[in-house]
Order: C-alpha cells, then sequence, then structure tokens
C-alpha cells in the first residue's frame, strides 16, 4: 500500500511537494515496517496489541474488567554476544552452521577441558552494563549454575549469582506517538554474564532427539528489568530499546528471529491502587516485539477476568507459553517449589578484577547512545517522529549524522534521508550501507538544491541515479547537463532577446492580449535551451495526434526565423503497428483531432507521404521563412527511439521535438529510468535521457489546453496556449 | 651424622644389599650426577644415595653405553615380572620399543635430545593422552580416548620422554588406597598385601617397583604424597597453578593439582621443570616464573659439613600428636634431627586450625565433585551409553551403572552441601576454614623457611583393612589435605621405615614451603636424600627378581 500512495504521488505533479509532506506524516509507520533496514521498533512490526484482545470473544468485556487493574512486568532479556569467539573457548560461533561443527573439548565438556574467558566477554559486559547506567562490580566472579538436560554438557551453566558485573542502572526510552508517546525510564537491576547452552533437535516421529552443541559456550548477557512496566506496548518498547542499545554498542545483532535476543515476561496484575503483587506468569516463546505485546496484553487480559471472576486462585506461578497460532499463551510448567540450581563459585576461571582505569577506557570508548542521540535530535529541531525514525536503525543515524556533517540543513537531510532514501530502500530490499549514495553526496544534492544550482524535481531524479549507480552529484549534472540557470542577469539577458526578437507580440501583449504570456514562455524556453543562434529543428513527423501536436508547437514555439526545421519520419515496413494499422485503419485516427487545429490538414488514407507533404505545407504556411526538410529513415534494429537518435545525431540536431502520449507507465516509472533497455518506457522519455542536445518532448492538451512539456531539466511544465 | 636418626633397629640396615637388577641398572652411572655439577659432588655417602634415574639414563644414552631400546626392554621385563601381583597399570604404551627405536635413530645421527629423552614416564589415567585410553578408574569412562594430551603429557612427549602407559587410581582421585578404582586393585611393592596408598596409588608403585623412572599423578588432597609415602618414592606437589590442569579430569577444582613421582628428588624436580609453567588452557595456570630445578639441584655444594645452615624448619605439632602411630612419630623425629644435623634449626611449631582442614576439605571437594561429575551424563556418545526410555531414567541408569560407590557417596554429600538452605552452613563455613587455614600456613611460613610433617599417620595398610570404613580412611588425609587448602607446595620423601612387611614399610617426611617455592624444597629434600645413610628405598619386590 505503501508504495502504491507513494507511486500516486509522483502522477500530480502539481502537488507534489504538498502530497510528499502528507505522505510521509502518514507512512512513517509504515516505512519502519520494512524488514530491509533490520532495525524494528517495537511497535513497528505489526497493528497494536488491542487488536489480540478484542479478538477475544469477551473482548468488550474484558477492556472494562482491565481498567480496574494494573500489570506489573519485569522482563528477562538475554542478548547474545557477537565476540569471535565463544565465552571460554576460541570456537567461532556462526549461526546456521551445520550441527557440532563448532565445536571443542571445553564446549563439548570433556573430561579434563578448562574454560578460560574469552575478555571481550567483559568488555561487552562492561559496556551494556554503563550503557544502562548501571554500578559496576570491580571485582565480580563467575558461578557455576547446575542442572541437567542434554544441551548442557557440563551439567552446569557459567553464569554470574550474587556478584553481577552490573547492578541498579535503569533505561530511557521514548514511547511512539502512535501510542501516545512519552518518554519512559525503567529500572535494571542487573546485568550479567553467562554462556548459552546447546541446541535439541526433536525429531518428527518424537521418538528421538538429537544435541547440536555449536550454541554451547556462547557468550549471553542476562539484562533483568524492574518490574516497572505497565503495558505490552512499554514492555515491548522497552526490549526494542535494548536492541538499539547492544546495536549501537555494537555488542550483539539483537535479531530476535535467530535467537540473538530472547525476552522471558513476568507478568502479574493487582487492583489499581494496590501497593502488594499478584501471583507472577512467566511467558516464554516471545519471538518479535509484536507478539510480546500482544502475548502480555493476552495475559493481562486472562488474569483479570479470573480476578474479576473471583478465581483469582486459579492465575498460578507457572512458565506460560506464547502461541503464534492462536494468539494465546498456555500453561508450559507450573512451578513446584523452586528449583534448586546449587550455585557455588566457579573454580576454573579466577575472580573478574576490574581496575578503575579500564572502565573508564570502556566509558570513554562509548559511542553515543539512542537516549543521546533522540536528546540530540530533539535539540537540533527535529519532530519526535523524526527523532524516533532516525535513531532506531543506528545505520541510519550515522548516515544522518554523516550528511550534516558536511553542512547539510538538518531538517532537508531528514526529510530525503526518512522519504525517498527509505522508499527506495523498501523497494529494492537494501539496508541504508547498501545504497550507492554516500552521505558526502546527498549533502551535495541539498546543498545543490538549495542554491538554486538544479530544481528539486531534478535533483530527485539526480538522487535515484545516485542511489542505483553511486557516483558524484557534480558528475551526473555535468554528464547530463542538467543546471537550472539561476543568474538573474543572465535571464534577463535572455527575455531582453525574446522581446526584442518579438516586437509584433509585444506590442499585442501589451495591447491586451495577455494570452501571450504562453508564447513568451515558450520563446524563453527556446532561448534557454539553445544558444539563441541559427538551430537545427527535428520534430519526428507520424501521422498520429501526438506528431502533430508536436509540429504545432514547434512551429508556434520553438522554431524562430533562422532555424532549419526537419520533419523525421521513420519507416518501419514490418511493425506491428503498420499491420495494425492497415487492419485497424490506424491514419484514421487522429484525422478529426488534427484537421481540428486547422492548420495541418491530412486526409485520412493510409498513404503515409501524403501526410509528410501535408506537414511540410503546414510549416510553410506557419513560419515561411524558414527552411524545412523531410528525412525518412528506414528503422535501424528493433528500436524506434534509437533510429531517431541517432539520425538526430547524425544531422547535428539542436533541438528534438516529439510528440509524446500521455502515458501511465512514465509517470509510475519515471524515476526508474535506465539507459539499457527501452522495455516499458516511451521512446520520448528515451530520448530526453539518452540525447546530449535539448529534447522536447510534447503532450498536447486538449483544444485549448496548451502543451505539456517534458525535457531534461523540466518536468512536466504546462505551456499555456 | 645418622646417629640421632632411629629407624625401627629390625630394619635400619635395611636394603644395603645391592639389588642385582638394580645394580645391572645403576652400575655404570655412579659418576652421572657429579658430572653434571659444577664441582664434584662429595655426597657423605654415594652408594647410599638415591641417584637420578633420569640424568644417569641422559648420560648412559649421549655416552651410547646404553641404547634406549635395551633400556625399555629392561623396563618391559621388569614391568611383565612385577605387574602380575602390583597391578599398577590400566593400560601400557604398544609402541613403547618403536618409540625406543626412533630415538636411538636420533641419537645414531646425533640430533639434539630434549630435556627427558628415553625417560619412561608413567601417567595417572585421570590424565588424558590422545593415544591411550583415559578412563580416570571409573567405568562410565569404559574405553574412552580423549581428542587431546593434558598439557603436561603434551610437554613430556616435546621433551622428549615416553609414556610407559596409563596408573591405576582410586575412580576420578578418590580414595586413599587405589581400591575405589573400577578395574583394579593395586598392591603395594613393599608388601603385596597392603595397599599403595592413593588415589595415584599406580603411579606410586609403579615407580617405587621400578616399572617406570618418573609418574605423573594427581593431588586433590594428598593423592601424591600419601602413597609415595606407602611405597617409598618421593612424591611432589607442586604449587596449585604451577602446572596446568588442562587434560586432568577434575575431581575438586581449586584442590587438584599435577604432581610427580621419582625414585630420587632429582627426578622429581626435572619432571616437575618439563611440566610447570602458564597454560593458556588452564585459567588457573599461574604466570610464575618457573626456576630451572635441575640446575638449583645440581649445583648444590656438598663441601660443607652443613649445608643447610641456617634454614628455619618448623615442625608441626599437631601432626605428631595422638592419633599417629608412634612409629610414624620416631621416623619424623628422627629427619627432624637429621636436618638439624645438616645445619637447620627445627623447632616446634603449632597450627591451631590444622584440625580443622580436614572436614573443611571434605565439604568443598565434595561439593566441587558433585558438580565437576555432572558431565558424565551418558548423552554424549564418547561415553557408553546405555538405553533409556526417557531422559531421567538415561541420567539415572548411565550414572548408576557408571559410578562407584565411593564417587556416588561423595557425589551426594556434595549436592547436600550445595544445596538450599545448607549452602551457608556447610559450603561458606569450609571456604572460611580455608581462609583460616590459609592465613595459619602464611604466618608459619613467614616465620619458618619450611614446615615438616609426616605425609601420613600411618605406613602402608593392608588392603580391605579401611574398606568398610571411610571415615577412617578420610582421617588418613589429615597430615595432606591442609596443604591442598593452602595451595601450597609439599615435597614428601622416604626418611625412614616402621615395622610391617617382609623388609618393614616406608615412611615418608612431609616437606611444606611457600607458595611457588618448589625450589627450596628440592633443595633441601635432595640434601636429605643424599646425606640419608644406610637407607635405599627400593622395595623387596623387586629385590626378590
Amino acid at each position: 500500500m505503501t508504495s502504491a500512495i507513494f507511486r500516486s504521488i509522483q502522477m500530480l505533479p502539481f502537488c507534489y511537494h504538498t502530497t510528499t509532506a502528507l505522505f510521509r506524516r502518514k507512512n512513517r509507520i509504515l516505512f519502519c515496517t520494512m524488514k530491509s533496514t533490520q532495525a524494528q521498533s517495537a511497535t513497528q512490526e505489526k497493528p497494536p496489541a488491542q487488536i489480540k484482545v478484542s479478538s477475544h470473544p469477551n473482548a468488550r468485556a474484558i477492556d472494562k474488567i482491565s481498567k480496574d487493574y494494573e500489570a506489573v512486568i519485569g522482563i528477562e532479556t538475554h542478548v547474545q554476544l557477537s565476540t569471535l569467539t565463544k565465552a571460554f573457548c576460541s570456537c567461532p560461533y556462526n549461526y546456521g552452521s551445520p550441527p557440532n561443527t563448532s565445536v571443542c573439548p571445553v564446549c563439548m565438556g570433556l573430561p579434563g577441558a578448562l574454560p578460560v574467558l574469552n575478555s571481550k566477554v567483559i568488555e561487552c559486559a562492561l559496556k551494556v552494563g554503563l550503557a544502562l547506567n548501571c554500578k559496576l562490580s570491580l571485582n565480580s566472579k563467575f558461578d557455576r549454575k547446575q542442572y541437567f538436560y542434554p544441551d548442557l554438557p557440563k551439567g552446569y551453566q557459567i553464569s554470574q549469582f550474587d556478584i553481577p558485573i552490573a547492578t541498579g542502572g535503569y533505561i530511557d526510552l521514548d514511547l511512539p506517538l502512535e501510542y501516545g508517546g512519552g518518554h519512559r525510564k525503567f529500572g535494571i537491576t542487573r546485568v550479567h554474564m553467562e554462556e548459552d547452552a546447546g541446541k535439541l533437535l526433536h525429531s518428527e516421529s518424537g521418538s528421538y532427539s538429537q544435541v547440536d552443541l555449536n550454541r554451547a559456550g556462547v557468550p549471553l548477557l542476562e539484562i533483568v528489568s524492574e518490574p516497572d512496566m505497565r503495558t505490552g506496548i512499554e514492555a515491548a518498547e522497552y526490549a526494542a530499546e535494548l536492541q538499539r542499545l547492544v546495536r549501537y554498542l555494537g555488542v550483539s545483532n539483537g535479531n530476535m528471529q535467530e535467537g540473538s535476543l530472547r525476552c522471558d515476561v513476568n507478568v502479574s496484575i493487582r487492583p489499581i491502587g494496590q501497593l502488594e503483587f499478584g501471583t507472577k506468569v512467566e511467558i516464554k516463546n516471545l519471538n518479535s516485539f509484536s507478539s510480546m505485546g500482544r502475548a502480555i496484553d493476552f495475559e493481562i487480559a486472562r488474569q483479570a477476568l479470573l480476578l474479576s471472576q473471583g478465581r483469582g486462585d486459579e492465575i498460578v506461578q507457572e512458565t506460560r507459553l506464547w502461541e503464534e497460532g492462536g494468539q494465546k499463551t498456555v500453561t508450559m510448567r507450573k512451578k513446584e517449589g523452586l528449583a534448586d540450581y546449587r550455585y557455588f563459585p566457579e573454580p576454573d576461571l579466577p575472580g573478574v578484577s576490574l581496575t578503575q582505569e579500564f572502565v573508564d577506557s570502556i566509558h570513554t570508548s562509548l559511542p553515543e547512545l539512542p537516549e543521546m542521540k533522540r536528546r540530540r535530535y530533539e535539540q537540533m529541531g527535529l519532530s519526535m517522529q523524526d527523532v524516533l525514525f532516525l535513531a532506531n536503525d543506528i545505520n541510519v543515524a550515522d548516515f544522518f549524522d554523516a550528511t550534516i556533517a558536511k553542512g547539510s540543513d538538518v531538517k532537508l537531510a531528514a526529510n530525503w534521508i526518512m522519504g525517498d532514501i527509505a522508499a527506495y530502500m523498501k523497494n529494492e530490499k537494501l539496508t541504508i550501507n547498501e545504497i550507492k549514495i554516500t552521505p558526502q553526496e546527498l549533502s551535495e544534492l541539498i546543498g545543490s538544491i538549495k542554491s538554486g544550482t538544479i530544481s528539486g524535481k531534478i535533483g530527485k531524479e539526480i538522487l535515484f541515479e545516485l542511489l542505483a549507480k553511486g557516483g558524484t552529484v557534480k558528475g551526473i549534472i555535468k554528464e547530463k547537463d542538467l543546471v537550472q540557470i539561476v543568474d538573474p542577469a543572465e535571464i534577463e539577458k535572455m527575455v531582453d532577446k525574446v522581446l526584442s526578437e518579438n516586437p509584433k507580440q509585444l506590442e499585442q501583449y501589451r495591447g491586451g492580449k495577455t494570452k501571450l504570456q504562453g508564447f513568451f514562455a515558450g520563446q524563453l524556453f527556446m532561448v534557454a535551451m539553445g544558444d539563441g543562434s541559427a538551430r537545427r529543428v527535428m520534430v519526428v513527423a507520424d501521422p498520429t495526434r501526438e506528431s502533430a501536436g508536436a509540429l504545432q508547437y514547434a512551429l508556434s514555439h520553438a522554431v524562430l526565423e533562422e532555424d532549419e526545421l526537419i520533419l523525421l519520419h521513420v519507416e518501419n515496413p514490418c511493425s506491428w503497428r503498420n499491420t495494425l494499422s492497415t487492419l485497424l485503419k490506424w491514419p484514421n485516427l487522429p484525422v478529426n483531432s488534427i484537421s481540428a487545429s486547422s492548420t495541418i490538414g491530412m486526409e485520412g488514407g493510409s498513404n503515409e507521404v501524403d501526410f509528410l507533404d501535408e506537414m511540410r505545407y503546414a510549416c510553410k504556411l506557419a513560419q515561411p521563412k524558414i527552411r524545412v526538410r523531410v528525412e525518412r529513415s528506414p528503422i535501424e534494429g528493433k528500436e524506434r527511439a534509437s533510429t531517431i537518435l541517432s539520425q538526430a545525431k547524425a544531422m547535428g540536431v539542436d533541438i528534438l521535438v516529439i510528440g509524446q502520449r500521455r502515458s501511465f507507465s512514465s509517470a509510475i516509472l519515471g524515476y526508474k529510468r535506465s539507459g539499457g533497455s527501452m522495455r516499458g518506457i516511451d521512446t520520448a522519455e528515451y530520448l530526453i535521457e539518452n540525447s546530449n542536445f535539448t529534447c522536447v518532448a510534447v503532450q498536447k492538451k486538449g483544444q485549448n489546453g496548451g502543451y505539456l512539456l517534458n525535457s531534461k531539466t523540466q518536468k512536466n511544465f504546462w505551456l499555456l496556449a | 651424622m645418622l646417629s640421632t636418626m632411629h629407624p625401627p633397629r629390625s630394619l635400619s640396615c635395611f636394603p644395603s644389599s645391592p639389588i642385582s637388577l638394580l645394580r645391572h641398572h645403576t652400575s655404570f652411572n655412579f659418576k652421572a650426577l657429579s658430572s653434571l655439577s659444577t664441582q664434584p659432588l662429595t655426597p657423605t655417602d654415594t652408594q647410599a644415595s638415591q641417584s637420578s634415574q633420569i640424568l644417569n639414563l641422559r648420560h648412559s644414552l649421549l655416552s651410547r653405553k646404553l641404547t634406549a631400546t635395551q633400556l625399555v626392554n629392561s623396563f618391559l621385563t621388569r614391568l611383565r615380572l612385577t605387574e602380575p601381583s602390583l597391578k599398577s597399570f590400566l593400560h601400557v604404551s604398544d609402541s613403547l620399543l618403536r618409540q625406543a627405536q626412533e630415538l636411538d635413530d636420533k641419537i645414531n645421527r646425533n640430533e639434539e635430545l630434549g630435556p627427558l629423552a628415553g625417560v619412561l614416564v608413567g601417567v595417572k589415567d585421570n590424565i588424558c593422552t590422545s593415544d591411550m585410553p583415559s578412563t580416570g578408574g571409573s567405568r562410565v569412562l569404559d574405553g574412552y580416548r580423549p581428542p587431546f594430551d593434558a598439557t603436561a603429557v603434551r610437554k613430556i612427549k616435546e621433551q622428549g620422554g615416553i609414556i610407559v602407559g596409563k596408573t591405576n587410581l582410586d575412580e576420578f582421585g578418590m580414595g586413599s588406597t587405589t581400591e575405589a578404582s573400577a578395574y583394579q586393585v593395586t598392591a603395594n611393592p613393599w608388601d603385596v598385601s597392603r595397599v599403595p596408598g592413593g588415589s595415584s596409588g599406580g603411579s606410586a608403585a609403579a615407580v617405587s617397583a621400578r616399572q617406570c623412572m618418573v609418574s605423573l599423578g594427581s593431588d586433590t588432597g594428598g593423592s601424591v604424597r600419601q602413597p609415595a609415602s606407602f611405597c617409598g618414592v618421593v612424591g611432589l606437589k607442586p604449587t596449585y597453578g604451577r602446572v596446568s590442569r588442562f587434560g586432568l579430569m577434575a575431581y575438586a577444582s581449586s584442590l587438584d593439582v599435577i604432581g610427580c613421582f621419582g625414585s630420587s628428588v632429582a627426578d622429581a624436580g626435572i619432571l616437575l621443570h618439563a611440566i610447570s609453567g602458564h597454560d593458556r588452557l588452564d585459567a588457573t595456570s599461574s604466570k610464575q616464573e618457573v626456576p630451572d630445578f635441575t640446575s638449583l639441584i645440581s649445583s648444590i655444594n656438598f663441601s660443607e659439613s652443613k649445608p643447610l645452615k641456617g634454614l628455619r624448619v618448623g615442625l608441626i605439632r599437631e601432626t605428631i600428636d595422638e592419633g599417629v602411630d608412634h612409629g610414624v612419630t620416631t621416623v619424623i623425629r628422627g629427619a627432624a634431627s637429621h636436618l638439624e644435623e645438616l645445619g637447620c634449626s627445627v623447632s616446634e611449631v603449632s597450627l591451631p586450625s590444622f584440625s580443622l582442614g580436614l572436614p573443611s576439605y571434605y565439604i568443598l571437594a565434595s561439593s566441587e565433585s558433585s558438580s565437576n561429575l555432572s558431565r558424565y551424563d551418558g548423552v554424549r556418545t564418547m561415553f557408553p551409553i546405555t538405553a533409556a526410555d526417557e531422559l531421567n531414567s538415561l541420567y539415572g541408569d548411565s550414572r548408576a551403572k557408571g559410578f562407584g560407590n565411593e564417587v556416588k557417596m561423595r557425589i551426594l554429600m556434595g549436592t547436600y552441601a550445595l544445596s538450599a538452605g545448607y549452602y551457608d552452613a556447610y559450603y561458606k563455613r569450609a571456604q572460611q576454614v580455608r581462609t583460616i587455614i590459609r592465613k595459619s600456613f602464611k604466618t608459619a611460613l613467614d616465620e619458618h623457611d619450611i614446615l615438616i610433617s609426616p605425609a601420613s599417620p600411618s605406613a602402608a595398610y593392608k588392603i580391605g583393612e579401611k574398606k568398610n570404613d571411610p571415615l577412617a580412611m578420610y582421617a588418613g588425609d589429615i597430615m595432606t589435605v591442609n596443604v591442598n587448602l593452602a595451595g601450597l607446595p609439599a615435597l614428601v620423601l622416604p626418611c625412614g621405615f616402621v615395622e610391617g612387611g617382609s623388609a618393614g614399610l616406608p615412611v615418608g617426611l612431609q616437606m611444606i614451603g611457600a607458595a611457588f617455592d618448589e625450589g627450596k624444597l628440592l633443595k633441601v629434600g635432595h640434601i636429605f636424600e643424599q646425606t640419608l645413610k644406610n637407607s635405599r628405598f627400593v622395595p623387596p619386590l623387586i629385590a626378590d627378581e
């Protein structure tokens, strides 16, 4: 839908800017949904959480009941650290490797093998601890958490128990405006380091399971929040902020689908006003932020319903599984007493002793964090929506920062990135690191538009060129001769020239014939395009309404007295068009309209030579002083357009005028033109794109509607008749 | 000098008569020791001394008096003769002669030899070897071949040592008699009806019976020192962290160390030097510099009448108290007198926390072992698989069938001690005691250069004698566990005999040093050993050959 809206905008050239703005506002959230940018915001994936509740048969009743209760939500998050090697051995870890190919005696728990701490794990933990505003333990240690499970080869997990590396911090976040917005601060209880377990692969028959130890020993950070969240949205945004944080810090890819970021949520509810917590239920199997939000809201509703019905005792301490299919939580296991993990200090690893200097060095090496970035963007004057969009993905933020570092206007840079660049990334399924444009060039582009060197429309064209192929703004402007004349003195000179060359029309205009404004504009247009000396103007001649319109325009606006006019007809005896035209009497079609112009009379015949003679005659009538030449060329190869181009080049044409059908595809795909194939691109567009001389495509707009002109420097210029 | 020593009267001369086989082996080696020192050694009685087999061998090989093949053959012959009654090996390498031949070829090509070239080393079976099974003495690892060598083994191989085989032990090192092996009971070469001690009983018996020259053991609570004492060999427990534990099957990780057995202090020191040093595969291994123990020993000047003049020796009072065999006390007091003769000032020192060591040790060691042995869960296919219908029976059956009773008992004790609600009362308390013990040793060692004590309250006892009395057996570790808790180095060397068996039973003297001060222990031990008259600690088993 987004792209449909986006495309439709280009079809409405006159209200382009306003629509764009509207569109941006409307579609911010939709834009963010794209998976290709890799960053997700909790709320950006799917519709809001309430949807799930309302899918419940008693939705309305529950909504009402829920208002009497308050949920208390705490989250345990496991973040897989993207260190080169595992936590306690030198095995690399790559998600998706064939089973048991990244293993060694240490992570397989073979007798005699010993763990040796990867110091990068400490660095990552310190970074996260500092970023979460925690108090760090300079003297920390590892402990063994003991339980039996086949994916745990040693029979214990190396973890941290009573002295975690970091405690007592908080995280700041801004809720998206769709959910009411607002700033939140959630407490962080602790951050500790531990190792991951392997994975069980269950056979389809269910008769056996296999163990894959690739993941065993991969470093994790467990981040435990205070029970500070009250809604599914808050919880999901908390997790999304953690994801942003670890990505900003570069300590994890934070990918939920791969299990690099896993959240277990504890939910309890209590009547509003009550201080004591209710019985908490743990929810597992939350594979996305949106399922997290929905699972929590479901659970809140479930518990609220039970409480309101006096069945509060049915809320028991248990682990529930979120079922994505059924959009509900189901009991996984009830807790029968507390599990005794028999923690004790890991004797194979010495205590972790850190110097304040080391911690300080990590502190100073921290990058700008999401919260700092958002506050900075806010101070730059960006709207909260812009702020949230730009700061969501570290790579986008970096791109933006680099662009404005080159001197770009902040708001303009934000608009370009969030608008056309984001749309392009979405369409092409690319990340911002994969597109070809550099911040330097985007800045250059914005600067060029701002200074007026090029128009906004041309700028857009250059942008797509840069996105797809790279290169520099200056290079593309030079290559395509796209400079807009902005020097007022120069324009004045041209105006003077036009006025002095057309004293008759000037007189008439002064006499009140204001319609002549269009004439002057057209003359000026041509002067600007050419150099003012005698020129060779070519009109592509066909027995069509478009061609007739083009000639009409050329005679009235493009050709000056000293000029030479060439009528070029490309013959294609075997084309489908000719075959069809014979069958359908195609040439009959334009006759009425052309004859209506009264300038060119055309007999309804199938003889093409006839219409060329008619056209030549029309020229002599309109501009007796110009020289008129008729050229016929057989089609070269398969492409009519390239034939025209090569002929025009061969004849040293200065201006080429061609009739253009009002084409749907040209409007939609305008920016997607690429030099190669012309499939789906009309001839006029091809010529505009590929000619090194001035090429004007003409659409005659009805009887007195004037002309819609397109050229390399002007898009959809409406020349009033 | 020996006038102050009082070995049991009937045994005072034993074994003074040269042993045929040993003489064959040592006759050409008398000068070896002296040839290596910068000054000619003048031990008071060369014949009585325990000479270094390693240095002698090196001399013989280099001077072409002996080939490695001859050497291996003579040891294999002895091994075949003695093994049926001793059962010290669980596995003997089948490539010994090939390795010997390779060494001979090397010598013939005049290639440079490693410091341990041709040295025949026995390795306790809880130390991983890639070319031999490593069972830890447990059924749970029956037939298991690790994919890697323990760091200590790798270093021995790199320096030219030849691994003779894998020696018997109490399952996973849990025991003091080697009776808790899942495979066989090893006998004491001095009296085959007696235990060799444990848990490194196989390694001690093998060195004692000259089935190999030196051997590796592991010492968690005395498992090197007590069998060394029982078998009349030198046992060296290094400082915790001196030798990498990588490849040692963990029993109690904070206490385990790999230790060395030799028939002389020099050999134990040379072996220790070979295996010491930091290892990046063991985070608890120390980066402390490793002194050259070999040259340290060979540079000792025996021309002085009192070579240990000024050395402050503390005899730990609590170790010669009640509960210690009178014979043992007598021998130890004799050894103290000998040290005084050598110039030491010997005084009694009290370590009030000494008796706390035993309960503290058994709580900590059991706790850690209950965790360390969790990995033997029957899940991974390199271990014997027990068919089971569901997960809990897989665990239950594998462990019920795989572990012996002693191991099960310690797992149960350790699991209990770590359980919620008991942790503070047991594990945490034991850790506090450990800290106290460490401090009291520190204090004592500030005032003394070394501390001495018996290595065991008794000499070797009969097989089966304490099998059904685990507490009595545990009590036998009283002399040694404190040292593990404090992480200190200790050297045990035979210093006399008590009555028992056909020829008397050896008694070991334990010398405890400051952390990473093995050099001092080896120096004192070497001088003590070289000056000890009329005592050759060669068991009657091979004297009878």
